[in-house]
């Protein structure tokens, strides 16, 4: 059954994660080989699971899996809860779980269970009874999450809810007034949360409006990112010859800031590559979502491509000096296991989509 | 859902794209040396080796300015930064205050730029600082060269070293100065700083984010700075300061015939290796100290040389035959001409005195008279040859020209006609008549030898390379003259009346002259100016004390002590 799925589905999708993936594996051995081989072995190690995960969402399919949105969804909402209680910090948060020496970050999946469970929820209502009712409850299911998450706290994670509701909202098709007063709702809320964010999230804010403010502190990571970046010019400095990288003067840089370490080795041409080959693979979930007869499925496949796209876009921005520092990394290439993991879940499930389309 | 608003999500993702990739270029293209220039400016650390000056030897071969090897307790900012309590462990460790360790720190413009917490420290404390600050990161001991003065009596002649300015730093920047480098910033130090001088060397490093070393890129030697070989003797030098001791004044001890300077002091002296060891306060007191210790009165104090400029009103009265040495002229205590009344130092006058007498006794009358048949031109001819009113070129900074007057430039400068009376104080060095020490040296050393009117010097050698020979200018002095100049100034000592009794020294034949200048307030300079032997001189010297009363007394003293140490080295 399995094969008979892949073999449906458009090869596109699979081969441009795998490229990606490759190309990350590259960064990532550039970025950590003076520590040790582990980063590399561990990401790979991921990777595998990951592809397990894949086969298992196509062993099952897609349908299936929708009809537990809910459960999972409770399941991840357990988990956020026990982060709270039991979870380990670490670098001042506390966003990990460990079960017997292996430990993950329960935020990183919410992000798909939260997407299934609102495509389940919005896939149910006819688009011309939709009512007040169903929105508060669509942004019930989106934010009860958000505020586990911001008690961890992870401000990316948090943020990124919002406009995957957004989206998902817009794609079901509801009226637009909906929309504006999410938007609305979102503006007026921002000083309230302003108050209720963490002096170090603030500073990286403020950081991002004047990096030189701190140059050694919160604004240092930015200033070495833009310098790794843009000294990389039009060809780079070549794979492992990055100065700002072989020298240590990014930190950070195999997981949020990898990207400029791609920017500075491989200069102009690599990263425009990179971004294009984003480019192609969000275009290619568009065109899933946008294939699926299924409300459902068309609705977790906008969903997915809302969290990519946020994910890559905020990412390169945030490296680049365009956004501010707000912790998401860059799918398939930043180190991370429980991101590498959901993101490939998030890729079987599309792949799983994809194949019944075409049934 | 299909229609608009897939279309609308599906520019917005483009849109997102292309200001992505728009950045991109910009950054990498547009913004690319921007970018380059300040990853190699992280990257790449030139660490300046500071290069020895050329030492200074004394005339019998003695370092009179050395270097030795200093320890210098460094910090790199950007490693210690980001630890607060290493800054404490820090400052308890070298016991200095942490809130203002904190704050120097803090201020550092250049977190990479290695910071000089302690300098000059010695080996010993170095090796315990070593220890107790074993672990903390970005701590290190520097070693560089220090200039050291091993006979700090000679700063005088040495001078001394300081940073250079922000406004020097363009104007020197060709002849490879760096705002780091110390110049010389008076004596010998800053008249052959070009010389003394190294260049500088330094190595090129690659480090990384902590600023630890990675690799070397490039490695300079530095190139110490040629040495110089004075013909001061530190010994006598070091009498010459014992001597002034307690007085502002000046002695210049020259060889008469060749002009090498064996000794030149300044009085208040200084310590040059004040300024190289950041001794702030000495440096402090040297600068606010109203008796001027770094103003080296040898060559740059400017006084009216008295009595002492006798012996070229008398020189120039015999050689245009204005006066034979035979010929006598009365003191009666007071000369008066047209309504004024120059009075002669000696109450009641010296009765009939030639010019060997007058000398001797140092009677104002008789040189008022002999003036005034000069008259004012003739002197002032022969003063220039006698050197005064310009400068010695003496290779030393800052030498004054003194001021030698004469009607032309009352006229100008003045603007007013050349009295009588101008000229009587002229012929007894009064009135507006300034010489250096140097200059009263030199006119009482071409007196000495024949009126040969030697270029004073210091440095005879640089390196390998003689540089002693000086071309000397001579007065027209007939050998007769010269005779009966020195015979009279032999009596200023030798004489029982003589007034420069208390420079005697037995079994050293000397010849001198007394100076009492009048001051424009308080007491009188007191001048003494000498040679000896008398016959074939082969010292002279000058001793001024600035309002030293009469140059009878305490300036002869100091001259006699300086003759006879000079007679104790085998000088005389």
């Amino acid at each position: 059954m399995q094969f008979n799925t892949l073999r449906r589905s458009d090869p596109a999708l699979p081969a441009l994660t795998l490229i990606i993936m490759a190309a990350g594996l590259a960064v990532l051995y550039s970025a950590s080989h003076n520590f040790g081989s582990q980063f590399l072995v561990r990401q790979l190690l991921w990777i595998g699971l990951g592809t397990v995960f894949i086969s298992l969402i196509l062993f099952i399919n897609y349908y299936r899996i929708a009809g537990f949105s809910y459960y999972l969804y409770g399941f991840n909402i357990l988990l956020l809860i026990a982060v709270i209680l039991f979870g380990s910090v670490r670098m001042g948060a506390k966003r990990w779980l460990s079960f017997g020496g292996v430990s993950f970050q329960p935020s990183e999946f919410a992000k798909i269970t939260v997407i299934l469970a609102l495509a389940r929820y919005l896939g149910d209502i006819d688009r011309s009874d939709f009512r007040p009712g169903h929105f508060f409850a669509a942004a019930m299911i989106a934010f009860f999450p958000v505020l586990l998450i911001m008690k961890q706290p992870d401000l990316g994670t948090s943020l990124i809810f919002f406009p995957i509701l957004l989206v998902m909202l817009y794609w079901k098709g509801v009226d637009i007034r909906y929309i504006l007063s999410l938007i609305f709702m979102a503006l007026a809320a921002a000083p309230i949360g302003w108050h209720l964010l963490k002096d170090y999230q603030k500073s990286r804010l403020l950081v991002f409006i004047n990096p030189n403010m701190e140059p050694l502190g919160a604004g240092y990571t930015i200033i070495q990112s833009k310098i790794a970046i843009g000294s990389g010019g039009l060809f780079g400095k070549g794979w492992l010859a990055g100065t700002q990288n072989q020298l240590n003067f990014l930190p950070e840089r195999h997981t949020d800031f990898i990207f400029s370490v791609a920017g500075e080795e491989w200069g102009f041409m690599g990263s425009c590559i990179l971004v294009l080959l984003y480019l192609m693979f969000i275009k290619k979930v568009f065109r899933i979502a946008e294939s699926s007869s299924d409300g459902c499925a068309g609705l977790t496949a906008a969903g997915i491509m809302t969290m990519f796209l946020l994910h890559v876009v905020i990412n390169i921005a945030m490296t680049m000096g365009l956004m501010p520092v707000v912790g998401l990394p860059i799918p398939f290439i930043s180190y991370g296991g429980s991101w590498m993991v959901a993101s490939m879940i998030a890729v079987g499930i599309l792949l799983s989509i994809d194949s019944l389309n075409r049934a | 859902m299909k229609g608009t608003r897939a279309i609308i999500i599906s520019i917005f993702i483009h849109g997102l794209f292309i200001s992505l990739l728009a950045g991109l270029a910009y950054m990498q293209i547009v913004r690319a040396k921007y970018y380059g220039d300040l990853s190699r400016n992280n990257y790449i650390r030139v660490l300046p080796l500071e290069a020895p000056r050329g030492v200074i030897y004394d005339r019998n071969g003695v370092k009179i300015a050395d270097n030795i090897l200093s320890f210098d307790l460094v910090l790199l900012p950007r490693e210690i930064k980001a630890l607060p309590a290493d800054i404490e462990r820090l400052a308890d460790a070298l016991s200095l205050n942490r809130v203002e360790l904190a704050g120097r720190i803090a201020a550092a413009k250049n977190v990479f730029e290695p910071l000089v917490i302690k300098s000059n420290i010695g080996k010993s404390e170095a090796i315990a600082i070593e220890e107790k600050t074993a672990g903390l990161a970005g701590i290190t001991v520097n070693t560089r060269p220090l200039r050291s003065y091993p006979y700090p009596s000679a700063s005088s002649a040495l001078g001394y070293l300081g940073r250079l300015a922000e406004d020097e730093l363009p104007r020197l920047k060709r002849y490879g100065y760096t705002a780091r480098d110390l110049v010389g910033r008076s004596g010998l130090e800053e008249y052959y700083d070009s010389y003394l001088k190294g260049t500088s060397g330094g190595i090129q490093t690659e480090v990384d984010s902590r600023g630890r070393l990675r690799r070397v890129l490039g490695y300079k030697d530095p190139v110490k700075g040629k040495d110089i070989y004075t013909t001061i003797d530190a010994r006598l030098q070091k009498a010459a300061a014992e001597a002034l001791e307690g007085n502002n004044g000046a002695v210049i001890i020259m060889n008469p015939g060749s002009g090498e300077i064996l000794a030149i002091m300044s009085s208040p002296a200084y310590d040059s290796n004040a300024f190289v060891r950041s001794n702030k306060a000495t440096v402090k007191h040297y600068i606010d100290s109203k008796d001027r210790p770094l103003f080296n009165r040898a060559i740059s104090g400017e006084y009216p040389p008295g009595s002492t400029f006798k012996a070229v009103v008398a020189q120039a009265a015999l050689e245009n035959k204005k006066m034979s040495a035979d010929e006598s002229l009365e003191c009666t205590g007071a000369y008066n001409f047209s309504g004024q009344n120059f009075k002669c130092w000696k109450e009641g006058g010296h009765g009939y005195q030639n010019v060997k007498q007058a000398i001797t006794h140092s009677c104002n009358v008789y040189f008022y008279k002999v003036g005034r048949m000069l008259g004012a031109e003739a002197i002032y001819k022969e003063a220039d040859a006698f050197g005064f009113g310009r400068k010695s070129d003496i290779d030393l900074p800052y030498e004054r020209p003194g001021l030698l007057p004469s009607p032309t430039w009352k006229a100008k400068n003045k603007k007013a006609r050349w009295y009588d009376g101008d000229t009587v104080n002229f012929s007894v060095g009064q009135g507006f008549l300034l010489a250096t020490p140097l200059q009263v040296l030199r006119m009482m050393s071409a007196s000495a030898a024949g009126g040969r009117l030697a270029r004073p010097y210091l440095v005879y050698k640089i390196e390998d390379f003689d540089v002693s020979s000086r071309y000397a200018e001579t007065v027209d002095i007939s050998s007769g003259v010269t005779k009966t100049i020195k015979d009279a100034l032999r009596n200023v000592v030798a004489d029982e009346s003589g007034t420069g009794r208390k420079a005697a020294v037995t079994g050293v034949d000397i010849a001198g002259k007394t100076g009492t200048a009048q001051a424009s307030k308080g007491r009188p300079h007191a001048w003494f100016t000498g040679f000896a032997p008398v016959k074939e001189p082969k010292v002279a010297l000058v001793v001024l004390l600035e309002h030293g009363g009469k140059g009878g007394s305490n300036a002869s003293m100091i001259a006699g002590k300086l003759f006879s140490v000079a007679r104790d080295l085998g000088y005389l």
